[in-house]
């Protein structure tokens, strides 16, 4: 079947001057339940790398550096 | 993409717990306490330090069975009413008897209960019946704790791997699983001598309101796995007509955590503020009453707390945004809901399958063993009604204790070749597909079309309709294609979620009569039939590879009910029909 | 083949980390120290950790420190406790409160010589889980610290002791603490008295200008069945705040003393409905014929636990002989 994208707004934002995925950490992509997070090789920071978040906040309260911000989905904000 | 496509590696253990949230930990520790030289495996889909529907927490037991606040002969009383006689009461005893104890061991791992100034335990008495309701106002830091106890014991701690089909021995016992890894796609096969299912409640079943697919009541990341593993194992379920169903706040879909909230004063009221709720125990009685409140005149309903005192207020606020789903708050703050000035507005949740809030899950007994010999479940998967978190602990210390037994009388079965090559076939097939349906799609659709003709009030034509939408999904499984590996997770999941379906349509449509108020409100058999239905309705796959049905009798009653206790019960439903 | 998945530490690995230039590589293998609690190894490199130059590593050591037992792991905890950061004093507080080694008793208790209240509130709190008999003198002396965090903790000490003769150093600050907080705390403490020897403090506490401590009296004294205190308990159904009546009503349905069935019954008319609701559940508590006419009437409240509760009110007192 022919098919196409469409984009989503996310939920988690991360703060890339404090995040130091770079110095190997990796805790906010380890206690995702849903293996939402990623990191970005390049750029040495994490990012949400698909729409498929349950706002439970691990990642947030767990970022040693407070990198991460999660907002309610906005479908149901 | 093709993964290894060819050999898988194997690893051979004693005890394989499948889910590292709250049952899977404790089984593992205990197994390991009964014998050290186990090998036991907790194997986790995500990663056990923060898995599960207590990731963040929980704020407090409301089934905690103290000695000087309720007896066990009580609970199982309170337990057998609540689901309308329809419970194995040994094993609800078997909770109550241990509950106690479970309580001790977790205080001294470091859980933090809450207690008075002088350190007991400070047990809120909520009515006038048992006092079940223990807070944990500091409960965030369960997972940490448990994960300590892992690392301690010595268990082995596989994450990021989903187990997608249990297999059998030649002889039916258990043998082993198989492996995803959700990051890689690569595959694996464990041998087990026991496999303990702890994989939590069946939370994508329905679709929440807000149409978000994980904006579940439940983990979302719980797709009902272990639900469909143990019917393709051969297992019998039990209870699957029903339904959870819980209130919550509404777009938020998190609990309303009315045993937090109505130590102190708040509770839930109509659009006048008043309590409307004339049931006492938790169940569908209560959520039906619910229901009508939602849908008619004085609706809808609401968490009040506006009537609070301000410093009360702040000691919720506290409580509420740091525990179990501490985002509540900034939810609340997008809306401008103050609870000091607005009630805060409810709903009811999307269905799922959840032994610890209703009772649908895994047939177990009083040892947690299921049918097939060598497959234990624990936890929201398992059938011993209205465990919630604690229930999730003891059955979980039970089941590693009882496989740890088993495992000294059994040898490791043989898993057949075939069997391992057809399944990697099966749950690889989507990443080799080009063009297909998106996984998102086919699952936006199937809970789509569970809540069109599975949710309550609960319909015979409709259901059979939903039937035969279901088949059609079954087909399109064939469609869906996945471009990474967590897609593929994806597909696999919605495979465990049509099993789900299957079942809950044919639980439902075999019952032909209504039970449990909102969960098994059936508008063209509205009367309960003891006659015909005082009896478990079981779930098996059948010769056909679809579900059978067949009733399993209930065992004699441990603690009789009084006839007082059955008649108060009946003549609140009346009072409520003629409301 | 065998297979193991397991993601447990490594231990050289995270050594080698340790010793890095770069203050987030150093910090990250302090977090991971987390995966290796069943390692004896490890405890030495979380200990070392909290002597790093960087705020950010000391902060994760001091976190992951309560994974950790023994005499090295309490020192670290107990020296961070005045590290020039916030984050580690606290996190380090935390951990420590977490320990329940009683030999750390005495290495707590001389810490509690310093000057700092911070210091002195943090080593209170972790020797109340201890429940260590040294430390009820230090505890006593420190119920007159300046500070209300220091004092709050030192109740908590000697509540969780549990022995009688500190009484009436609990009554006083039940009593006279300018701090409504650790009064209400000093109320809250005296739950163990199972005498009326606390009744003195109980009763005046009623009185007590904050409505919250006047709340806990309240329901200590249904707690511990002060059967002296049943007219002060009917005055205070008369409180301004209806918490307060609540909590009143609960201590005299537990008193059982017929004396509080007139205001019991008078409060089903008021319009908080949890106070209703608990006035009904007292009156079937205490079982007299003479409520019969109020709980009739609560018979029809417009809430429906008022009205479940007053039908089993009525059924408690025809059970009555």
């Amino acid at each position: 079947m022919p098919s196409t994208k469409i984009t989503n707004t996310v939920p988690v934002t991360v703060n890339a001057e404090a995040c130091i995925a770079d110095k190997g950490c990796s805790v906010c992509v380890d206690v995702c339940p849903l293996d939402v997070l990623l990191i970005d090789q390049a750029k040495g920071t994490a990012y949400m790398g698909y729409d498929e978040c349950w706002y439970c906040l691990p990642c947030e309260k767990d970022c040693p550096t407070n990198a991460i911000t999660v907002h309610i989905p906005y479908l149901l904000r | 993409m093709t993964a290894n496509a060819g050999s898988d590696e194997v690893m051979e253990v004693d005890v394989l717990v499948i889910g590292g949230g709250t049952a899977g930990p404790m089984a593992a520790v205990k197994a390991k306490e009964a014998n050290p030289d186990l090998r036991v495996v907790v194997l986790e889909k995500a990663n056990v330090k923060r898995s599960g529907c207590i990731s963040m927490g929980m704020d407090g037991l409301n089934n905690a069975v103290i000695p000087g606040h309720a007896t066990p002969e009580q609970y199982v009383k309170e337990i057998t009413v609540a689901n309308d006689g329809i419970v194995n009461q040994k094993t609800v005893m078997a909770y109550a008897e241990r509950s106690y104890d479970m309580i001790q061991q977790l205080d001294k791992w470091g859980v933090k209960f809450e207690k008075d100034e002088t350190g007991d335990f400070n047990v809120k008495k909520v009515h006038h019946m048992g006092t079940y309701v223990l807070p944990m106002p500091e409960g965030h830091n369960i997972k940490k704790i448990l994960y300590r106890q892992l690392r301690r014991k010595r268990v082995e701690v596989i994450n990021r791997y989903m187990a997608t089909r249990l297999f059998n021995g030649p002889d039916g016992r258990i043998a082993g699983a198989m492996l995803l890894n959700p990051r890689t796609a690569e595959t694996a096969v464990i041998k087990a001598k026991t496999v303990i299912l702890c994989t939590g409640a069946a939370g994508r079943l329905g679709l929440p309101s807000s149409g978000y697919l994980f904006g579940t009541y439940e983990n979302p990341t719980n797709a009902g796995d272990g639900y469909s593993m143990a019917y393709h194992a051969g297992a019998e379920l039990s209870g699957l007509e029903c339904y959870q169903i819980n209130p919550l706040i509404k777009d938020y879909n998190g609990p309303a955590c009315a045993y937090v909230t109505g130590p102190m004063g708040g509770y839930t009221a109509n659009a006048q503020g008043d309590r409307f709720i004339e049931c006492d125990y938790w169940s569908g009685q209560m959520m039906m009453e619910f229901y009508k409140e939602l849908e008619g005149g004085k609706g809808p309903v609401f968490l009040k707390l506006d009537h609070l005192a301000e410093e009360t207020v702040e000691e919720i606020e506290e409580i509420l945004h740091t525990n179990e789903r501490p985002s509540r708050g900034r939810f609340h703050e997008n809306r401008n809901t103050n609870y000091r000035e607005k009630m805060v507005e409810m709903h009811i949740s999307e269905i799922g399958f959840c032994s610890g809030h209703s009772a649908s899950g895994i047939w177990t007994d009083e040892n947690a063993r299921t049918t097939v010999p060598g497959l234990y479940a624990a936890g929201d998967v398992g059938s011993v009604p209205h465990n919630y978190m604690l229930g999730a602990f003891v059955y979980g210390a039970i089941a590693g204790e009882d496989a740890a037994a088993y495992c000294a009388d059994h040898e490791l079965p043989e898993i057949d070749k075939a069997e391992i090559d057809k399944e990697r076939a099966r749950i690889l097939a989507p990443l080799n597909r080009e063009h297909g349906v998106p996984a998102h799609q086919v699952e936006y659709k199937l809970r789509r079309l569970v809540n069109d003709y599975l949710q309550p009030p609960k319909v015979t034509r409709k259901m059979e309709i939903g039937q035969d939408r279901f088949a059609e999904i079954r087909r399109d499984l064939e469609l869906i294609s996945a471009e990474d590996p967590h897609e593929l997770m994806r597909a696999n999941e919605v495979s465990f979620i049509l099993d789900c379906a299957e079942m809950a349509a044919a639980a439902s449509l075999y019952r032909t009569e209504s039970r449990w108020g909102l969960y098994h409100y059936r508008v063209d058999y509205p009367e309960t039939d003891n006659g015909d239905w005082f009896a478990h309705v079981q779930t098996k796959k059948g010769e056909d590879s679809k579900p059978v049905n067949f009733k399993r009798p209930i065992d004699p009653y441990i603690v009789e009910l009084g006839d007082a206790e059955k008649d108060a019960y009946q003549k609140l439903r009346v009072n409520n029909a003629n409301a | 083949m065998n297979l193991s998945f397991d993601d447990g530490a490594d231990l050289d690995d995270i050594r080698e980390r340790l010793s890095s230039p770069d203050a987030g590589i150093r910090r990250v293998a302090v977090m991971d120290l987390i995966d290796a609690v069943d390692d004896p190894d490890a405890v030495e490199l979380a200990v070392k950790g909290i002597s790093d130059s960087d705020a950010g590593v000391r902060a994760e050591a001091a976190r992951v420190l309560d994974e950790f037992e023994g005499e090295d792991v309490i020192a670290a905890l107990l020296s961070a406790l005045t590290d020039a950061d916030e984050t580690v004093r606290l996190a380090a507080a935390e951990s420590l409160a977490e320990t329940k080694d009683r030999s750390a008793g005495p290495a707590i208790l001389v810490w509690l010589e310093t000057d700092d209240a911070f210091v002195k509130a943090s080593c209170l709190r972790a020797l109340r889980e201890l429940r260590v008999p040294e430390s009820q003198a230090v505890a006593l002396e420190h119920l007159g610290h300046a500070e209300p965090t220091v004092r709050r903790e030192a109740i908590g000490v000697l509540a969780y002791l549990k022995d009688d003769n500190v009484l009436m150093a609990l009554m006083n600050a039940a009593r006279k603490d300018p701090d409504p907080t650790v009064r209400k705390v000093g109320v809250g403490s005296l739950v163990f008295s199972k005498t009326d020897r606390a009744a003195d403090a109980l009763v005046e506490a009623l009185g007590d200008e904050n409505w919250q401590v006047r709340e806990e009296a309240a329901f200590i004294i249904g707690k511990v069945a002060l059967g002296s205190a049943v007219s002060p308990l009917i005055e205070a159904m008369n409180d301004e705040y209806w918490q307060v009546r609540v909590k009143a009503a609960g201590s005299l349905g537990r008193l059982k003393d017929p004396a509080a069935v007139d205001v019991l019954g008078q409060a089903l008319s008021y319009n908080i409905s949890n106070l209703r609701k608990e006035a009904a559940a007292a009156l079937g508590e205490i079982a007299s014929p003479n409520a019969l006419p109020f709980l009739q009437v609560a018979c029809e409240d417009v809430d429906p636990d008022v009205r479940k509760i007053a039908r089993w009110a009525i059924d408690q007192i025809s059970k009555n002989p």
